[in-house]
């Protein structure tokens, strides 16, 4: 193997001699992945650059979110850059939105994990998903139904929420 | 599964999911609240502290309530009774209709116009009134209007002292009484250099060598990059940040399709009283970057040009010409938009050659319902003796 290959936690895998870096989830499940799809991840693309040994850790991560998170990350570094008006690049969008629109059909407790993986793994794309589903499910809900989606205690006083319900009688015309 | 150990496994599903939505971090909440229409905003609000306090920590409501774009042109006219209003209308935009016909407001005096505009806020005679919530307050009789929601949730109504033309002895009109020179006062400089200004900084106008007649004067505005100054007719634009600066020249003989809305509220007082379903129940918004867009060199101009007034966001100078038409110019790329006709019905039998526009006023809709009562400053109280 190649010099450049040989430094841990990225490797050369067989086929495509394509760069992997291996990720280590909180609970330490391993996942081996190419390295254009784990610099999706900022966090991820700065540990690389750093270097280090046996893996990169990932403590905030849980393996069942962080394998939805590689999901996502290799269906989208696996489309290669779009040539404008072509059909296969219309034809490669509209995949990658069924995709997407596929991998967002998990529970409210699995996307506020995404979120939470998204946000410290900053991956722009999938956090912007995930926000913007979980925005969907909220947009047109009372806030009592909210709470009941979120599991929520409500903690205003009755004189609080008078005061609010006062202060967005405009907002609500 | 029995009832009991049913409703257990439910309960600590529940408590897991408040766990997981508890340790959302705030930035990743504020994430998906700051997607929320305005609606869905207002509901978050009252889900719980912590969601209330990042929504409006945040500031997320603001940009609903305080949307930066130009909901259309009050206009006064010279000798109508009331202001016009001239907006697009579409079926798009969020939010209610505004009507620029305050038929809301009991005590409307007759022959009231538009004193002054900030931030969605008219101040008309004696009352401050916000079009887009129809809410209003009284007693006022200044003349300038501040408001800014970023910084304070009140307005302040003010005025600035000014010393009137006098006429000179000999002169027709000359009154001893009202035009006898005050000593002291004829010595002074403006600013008067014994006054010290303590909130408002004075700029001098730009010295501008007038080559060609002006209709409409100089006319100073707020736009995007700080405080501009135009000249109408063949005009110039210079903007001020340090000194002045000519930022633009143009002859718009040589520049100037659905147009704006032009609710002719003079002539449907009159008949009645404005009809809102007239004009379609329509939500005004303009898209200032593609709607109307006029070819250049369709030559369209064929007299007077006046300024209406700069769009506060972006580079565009709001015009009109001959009275008849109005529209929007760009000054980055010159590209002109067709505004439509703004001519009030009847006006020229009614003004007769005085029909002119007296002040115009780039309208900003702001939502913000709370109006807290009155902060009313004398500018006297910010000139020191």
């Amino acid at each position: 193997m190649a010099a450049a290959d040989s430094c841990d936690g990225i490797s050369t895998s067989g086929g495509g001699w394509e760069k992997t870096v291996t990720l280590v989830s909180s609970d330490d499940a391993r996942f081996e992945v190419r390295e254009a799809a784990a610099s999706l991840s900022q966090t991820v693309r700065r540990m690389i650059r750093a270097g280090g040994d046996g893996g990169i850790p990932l403590p905030k991560v849980d393996a069942r979110t962080l394998s939805t998170v590689l999901e996502y990350c290799n269906k989208h570094a696996a489309v290669p850059a779009p040539a404008p008006e072509s059909s296969s690049a219309e034809a490669a969008a509209v995949d990658l939105e069924w995709f997407d629109k596929e991998l967002m059909h998990v529970d409210l407790a699995t996307l506020c994990s995404l979120i939470r993986a998204a946000d410290y793994l900053e991956v722009a794309g999938l956090l912007d998903l995930t926000c913007k589903t979980v925005a969907d499910m909220i947009k047109s809900k009372t806030a009592e139904e909210i709470r009941q989606m979120f599991g929520i205690q409500n903690d205003f006083t009755p004189e609080e929420e008078e005061q609010l319900s006062r202060e967005n009688a405009g907002v609500f015309e | 599964m029995d009832a009991a150990s049913e409703h257990g496994a439910d309960q600590g599903e529940t408590e897991d999911q408040e766990d997981l939505v508890r340790q959302l971090p705030d930035d990743a909440l504020a994430d998906v609240l700051r997607r929320l229409p305005r609606r869905g905003l207002a509901a978050s609000r009252c889900v719980r502290k912590a969601w209330r306090d990042v929504i409006d920590g945040r500031r997320l409501l603001l940009p609903h309530l305080l949307p930066h774009k130009v909901g259309g042109i009050f206009i006064n006219f010279n000798v109508l009774e009331s202001w016009e209003f001239l907006a697009r209308p579409t079926t798009t935009a969020a939010g209610p209709a505004t009507s620029g016909d305050f038929d809301y407001l009991p005590d409307l005096n007759e022959g009231s116009f538009l004193r002054d505009h900030c931030n969605g806020l008219l101040l008309l005679y004696d009352v401050v009134a916000n079009p887009a919530t129809r809410s209003e307050e009284y007693f006022y009789e200044d003349e300038y209007l501040v408001y800014d929601p970023n910084v304070s949730p009140h307005f302040e109504v003010f005025s600035i002292p000014r010393i009137w033309h006098k006429e000179k002895p000999g002169n027709f009109g000359y009154d001893s009484a009202k035009d006898k020179l005050d000593p002291s006062l004829e010595e002074l400089e403006w600013p008067p250099s014994q006054y010290v200004l303590n909130t408002y900084r004075v700029i001098k106008p730009p010295a501008v060598d007038i080559k060609v007649p002006m209709t409409g004067g100089l006319h100073l505005g707020r736009s995007e990059k700080g405080v501009y100054c135009a000249l109408a007719n063949y005009y110039s634009l210079l903007s001020y940040q340090l000194r002045w600066m000519l930022k633009h020249e143009a002859n718009l003989n040589s520049v100037l399709a659905c147009p704006w809305i032009f609710q002719d509220i003079n002539y449907y007082d009159r008949a009645g009283g404005y009809n809102v379903d007239a004009a379609e129940q329509a939500k005004f918004e303009w898209d200032s970057d593609n709607d109307n867009v006029l070819q250049i060199n369709s030559k369209i101009c064929c007299g007077y040009t006046y300024l209406l007034g700069f769009h506060p966001y972006k580079e565009v100078i709001f015009l009109y010409e001959s009275m008849k038409r109005g529209f929007a110019y760009h000054l980055n790329d010159s590209k002109v938009q067709d505004l439509g006709n703004m001519y009030p019905r009847n006006h020229g039998r009614v003004a007769g050659n005085h029909a002119l526009v007296r002040e115009s006023f780039p309208y900003t809709p702001c939502w913000i319902e709370d109006f807290p009562i009155n902060n009313i400053i004398d500018a006297e109280d910010h000139f020191k003796v």
